[in-house]
């Protein structure tokens, strides 16, 4: 296995080993990609550390197993978010029916999920999309935000469809601007009722999937098959570039 | 609540609370509605009749409990109109008795219950004594009942009507129930008018119709028995009219204080009349009463037919309304005093003390002086009371059954010998003083009297004492006159100053003895309560606990117990003897019985009770607040021997076993809980180590497909093929783990939903999703009624059921024809269907493809885990829903659907915010 400069580097940390395996030989075939394997909380802190403050060359993306030997994956979230790890992506690796663990490390700072079982397309589908997303961040400054066929403008707060106004009321504004700061990134319905209607909200949950639904209606062509907000299940929502992602 | 507290005009917040637990309570009882009369033959049970076929017309479930027509034409075609409950037939002494169907009529459950002679008394065996107690087990139960009775049964009057005609009334009801009913219906007619129908034959008289006509009906008392009638139903106009100002000051002048009363009474039978007197006063002022006996060391002593005086007159102003209360101590009026200070009482009512010490009544020690002298304003009323008070002898034999005592042989003999042994005494000390008179002396002879009548005073008391030393004296005097001991006036006024000075010295003697004698009752008891606590204490379970009261009762008060338990889980089922085997001798149905009524309705029942009397044990309700938690059954109790306050000494330990038998069933309860909570950790531990380990190897295995699939530049087709294959058969074998863990976590009934407010559009963009694979590009059309509320459910398990049911439409539809979704709400439910063309359900297994791994072989494709609706179903049923399936009629297809309960949906934004 060979190093170099620009590739991409992952840090696995997973302690089983068909899947450790089998994401090794899948990288090790891509070009591109370089994937350091650790098996415990402990390495994968230590191969982190040795990256982040010797070398100075953090990892891109941080695969993450939730369940490992020596603990709950969600305290390495937590380490990383802390020690300033937000340069790595974090994207956890977790099974179906654990829904409210992803929710977790969505709220502790993970930047996505895959579920288990998942195809190799599928995972690199996914790492290139963040890459994307990552890029568009860096890139623009202006106030105006463009995703597939929407235009939003942070001055006046108005959106456009194809150049065509869509009325919004300040809180379906504030939504969508939520999601498209964070394009790409599954935020929790928790998160969500948070950002916009504050801390103290909790009886409101359902405002959520109400204004959710109200701006697909609004804004996506069926509103029944959204190509713009997608529905992570059980976990949140997702703002895509449907001529990104495709 | 004094007089000068309330002067304010408000009214007293202890009467609005009354008022208030008054209406809830006739809320959760049931109505009674009383038809009074002055007489027989007044035309009561045709009044209530007639006012229960109102109800029956208004649609009213009315049922007949017992009426008695007496043959009268017009009162039987009244009661025939009606359906009525078949009596019970009680066997009694080679006879058969037929009596209201207590039973019956609480299984039947009418919503009015006419219920005729309220005074009757019951066939022996029968569950209460009376019919008034039927009744109100009856009101207690929740239904409401009217029911018939004439003044002259009534507890308070009864004995003015005994005067009045002359004619001993047996049977009476407690007043009570008069204030208890809801309504109160005068059934009046003219004295001349009942006469006149009396002379007609309408009146029944029965076999001592005779007599009665001379006695009973005479003109005279029917005048006195209206009035009484009359004054009764004025009497509870104005109470009514009270109670309403009460509530509604402002109608009419301010709602008053309410003056208390107190009444003092004593083991004199002749209290009893100080007893009604003091509620007459009541009743008359509007005040509360109440009645205390105060136990004093020498009351102690009394002969037990004194206590059963007292427990009959504290239990007759139970009876009346008053509320009772023994207090303890060696000055009754400073008792009293003390006690009427507590309870803000404005008055005191005494009974005229009874021979010469009535001529004492300022004497500084004299009850009467104490409270006359009392710095605080309370009015005393002495009541004359009657010099002797003839007491039915079945009354006093009744008061004495009642509590089993009786002035038993062995008692008078033994008091007999005392009396025979310090006359003994005496005669032994005059046979000394009379040998030794020479070295004693007088003054000695008399000492040693003295000591002789301190001694009996010690042993026996202080009319022994007494005994002794006047049998000294007199028969010294009367052998030893010429031993030169003086007869003149002097030696004589010596002897009374002796005398007296004795009687003063054994009265301490006695007083201090008694005292002792109280305290050590006192120690005793709190001993045995204190051994109780300890053995509780000590007890682990409720078996724990009941074994060691049985133990403890045993030991210290000589009583053999038993318990009766409903189930553990449940308060309504049967109870369950703890131990399971009594010697006892009655039948164990008796036992339940007396038992189970005990439990409900929280009284004592059984021995020397008025409930059930007839069983040889005593039941007492175990109760911890306000909660039954079991029933104490007390055997060989001999309540002859029993001192005063027996009874209440027995709820004292009732109670103590209750709290304890509380805190066991609690830690019981806890533990259980721990137990569960473990068995659910390890549970969820096991299925997720299941899921983990079945769901691992399959990501492994799909994963490495993947892989080789993505560099399949060396491969040939075939083994492309292949690899493709692998890939299938892993996903749908990851599918099959997911719903069979699915499954198991359904079945287990550890599901908890996690329900929130979500709109079905939202849910079926995720179930668009997920249905891509097996529905690929089918056409899907959506009719989801406009107004269609918010569904509350737990949105991934309802987006499972839409997606189970979808999938399912698609397998079972040919691809070109396209998929259904309906939803819609009516204000109770929240309906969705999925309607598709298929080949639709074989008929005659619409319910059957709901069970677990039932399935219909699908035309096309391969099949599916024949879990997916089963899981739907579970899911369904979690959420309280229905889900049902049928086929098309005209065309073809099935349509499956389900439904959730619409709730009140939650506050929703504002628009535009």
């Amino acid at each position: 296995m060979t190093m170099h400069e620009e590739d991409l580097d992952l840090l696995l940390v997973e302690d089983d080993p068909s899947i450790g395996e089998f994401l090794q030989a899948a990288m090790d075939r891509e070009p591109g990609y370089a994937l350091s394997w650790e098996t415990t909380l402990k390495e994968a802190w230590k191969a982190w550390e040795k990256r982040q403050t010797w070398e100075g060359r953090p990892f891109t993306f941080i695969l993450l197993d939730l369940g490992l030997p020596d603990g709950d994956g969600q305290d390495l979230i937590r380490r990383l978010r802390a020690h300033g790890g937000e340069q790595s992506l974090i994207i956890v690796i977790s099974a179906r029916g654990n829904e409210a663990d992803k929710v977790r490390a969505l709220d502790n700072g993970a930047d996505d999920y895959l579920t288990k079982p998942f195809t190799i397309g599928e995972l690199l589908a996914r790492l290139r999309a963040h890459l994307r997303r990552r890029s568009v961040d860096r890139s623009t400054e202006s106030p105006h935000r463009v995703i597939g066929a929407l235009t939003l403008d942070d001055f006046t707060h108005t959106v456009r469809k194809k150049g065509v106004p869509i009325p919004m009321t300040p809180k379906e504004y504030q939504l969508l601007h939520l999601l498209v700061m964070n394009q790409g990134r599954v935020l929790s319905h928790r998160r969500i009722l948070h950002a916009v209607w504050g801390e103290h909200s909790g009886d409101q949950a359902h405002y959520v999937r109400l204004y959710i639904k109200r701006l697909r209606e609004k804004i996506e062509d069926d509103p029944g098959m959204p190509q713009y907000l997608t529905t992570e299940k059980g976990v949140g929502y997702r703002l895509d570039d449907p001529e990104v992602s495709q | 609540m004094s007089t000068e507290d309330r002067a304010d005009g408000r009214p007293d917040p202890d009467a609005l609370l009354a008022q208030v637990q008054r209406e809830e309570e006739a809320r959760r009882r049931g109505r009674l509605k009383i038809f009074l009369g002055a007489a027989p033959g007044v035309g009561k049970t045709y009044a209530m009749l007639r006012y229960g076929q109102q109800e029956a017309a208004k649609g009213v479930d009315v049922l007949v409990g017992i009426v008695e027509t007496h043959q009268r034409r017009e009162t039987q075609v009244m009661a025939d109109a009606l359906p009525t409950l078949p009596r019970a037939r009680i066997p009694y002494r080679h006879i058969v008795l037929e009596e209201f169907d207590l039973d019956a009529a609480l299984d039947r459950r009418p919503e009015l219950l006419l219920l005729d002679e309220l005074a009757h008394s019951n066939a022996p065996g029968s569950r209460h004594k009376k019919r008034w107690q039927d009744l109100e087990e009856l009101l207690d139960a929740g239904f409401s009942v009217a029911t018939t009775v004439n003044i002259q049964h009534l507890e308070s009057v009864h004995e003015v009507v005994q005067q009045i005609t002359g004619v001993q009334v047996q049977e009476t009801i407690p007043d009570r129930l008069i204030q208890r009913a809801d309504e109160v219906i005068l059934v009046d007619i003219s004295d001349e008018d009942l006469l006149q129908r009396l002379k007609e034959g309408k009146v029944y008289l029965g076999e001592r119709g005779q007599h009665a006509m001379t006695h009973f009906f005479r003109k005279g008392n029917l005048i006195a028995l209206r009035q009484l009638a009359l004054r009764l139903a004025a009497d509870r106009v104005d109470l009514e009219l009270r109670q309403f100002r009460q509530q509604n000051p402002e109608e009419g002048q301010r709602g008053g204080s309410r003056d208390r009363l107190l009444v003092a009474v004593s083991g004199r039978p002749e209290d009893e009349h100080l007893v009604r007197a003091a509620y007459h006063l009541a009743t008359a002022q509007r005040a509360d009463w109440l009645v205390v006996h105060v136990d004093t060391p020498r009351g102690l002593l009394q002969r037990p037919q004194t206590q059963a005086w007292i427990w009959n007159h504290l239990h007759l102003a139970e009876q009346l309304g008053a509320e009772t209360a023994r207090l303890t101590g060696v000055n009754i009026g400073a008792e009293i005093l003390a006690y009427a200070r507590l309870r803000d009482v404005t008055q005191v009512v005494l009974g005229q003390t009874q021979g010469l010490r009535k001529f004492l009544w300022w004497w500084p020690g004299s009850l009467t002086a104490h409270l006359l002298n009392s710095e605080r304003g309370i009015d005393v009323v002495i009541h004359p009371l009657p010099v002797k008070k003839s007491v039915p002898e079945d009354r006093r034999l009744r008061n004495k059954q009642y509590l089993g005592m009786v002035d038993t042989p062995l008692r008078r003999r033994t008091r007999n010998r005392a009396f025979v042994i310090s006359g003994g005494l005496g005669l032994a000390l005059s046979g000394l003083a009379w040998s030794l008179g020479a070295y004693l002396g007088f003054a000695g002879i008399f000492m040693l009297y003295m000591l002789g009548a301190v001694g009996a005073a010690l042993r026996y008391g202080r009319w022994p004492s007494l005994i002794t030393f006047v049998a000294a004296v007199v028969s010294y005097y009367s052998f030893g006159l010429n031993r030169g001991l003086p007869t003149t006036f002097g030696s004589l006024a010596y002897f009374a100053l002796i005398l007296s000075l004795i009687l003063l010295i054994s009265q301490l003697v006695a007083r201090s003895h008694e005292q002792e004698l109280m305290a050590r009752i006192r120690e005793r008891r709190a001993r045995n309560l204190y051994q109780l606590v300890q053995a509780l204490s000590g007890a682990r379970g409720i078996e724990g606990v009941l074994n060691a009261s049985i133990e403890k009762l045993r030991q210290t008060l000589d009583v053999t117990a038993a318990f009766w338990l409903p189930p553990t889980d449940s308060t309504s089922g049967a109870l369950q003897m703890f131990p399971a085997s009594t010697e006892l001798e009655a039948p164990q149905r008796n036992l339940r019985a007396a038992a189970r009524w005990s439990f409900l309705n929280k009284k004592n029942a059984g021995m020397s009770t008025d409930t059930l009397a007839e069983l040889p044990a005593l039941f007492m309700p175990m109760l911890s607040g306000e909660r039954a938690l079991g029933v104490m059954m007390l055997s060989n109790i001999d309540l002859r021997q029993a001192p005063v306050d027996w009874l209440r000494f027995l709820e004292t330990v009732a109670r103590l076993i209750a709290v304890a038998l509380d805190s066991a069933q609690a830690s019981l309860q806890r533990t259980e809980a721990d137990v569960r909570l473990r068995v659910e950790q390890l549970q969820n531990a096991l299925l997720g180590a299941v899921s983990h380990d079945l769901r691992t190897p399959l990501a492994g295995v799909l994963g490495t497909a993947t892989t080789l699939q993505r560099n399949a530049r060396g491969l040939t087709v075939e083994e492309r093929g292949l690899l493709e294959n692998i890939r299938e058969q892993t996903e749908k074998m990851e599918h099959t783990v997911d719903r069979i863990l699915h499954m198991a976590a359904l079945q287990s009934g550890r599901l908890r939903l996690q329900k929130e407010w979500v709109p079905l559009e939202d849910l079926l963009v995720t179930v668009r999703e997920q249905i891509k694979t097996v529905c690929t590009d089918r056409p899907f059309q959506v009719r989801i009624s406009r107004d269609l509320p918010l569904l509350h459910v737990d949105p991934q398990l309802i987006v499972q059921v839409l997606t189970n049911l979808l999938e399912n439409a698609c397998r079972y539809t040919p691809s070109d024809r396209g998929i259904e979704l309906e939803a819609s709400a009516d204000d109770t439910e929240i309906k969705v269907c999925v309607i598709d063309h298929g080949y639709g359900v074989p008929p005659g297994r619409e319910e059957e493809i709901f069970l677990r791994f039932s399935q219909v072989k699908p035309p096309i494709g391969l099949g599916g885990s024949g879990l997916g609706l089963a899981i739907c179903a579970a899911i369904i049923e979690l959420h309280g829903g229905r889900i049902w399936v049928r086929n098309r009629v005209v065309v073809h297809g099935a349509v499956f659907c389900f439904t959730v309960p619409r709730e009140t949906e939650p506050p929703m934004p504002a628009e535009g915010d």
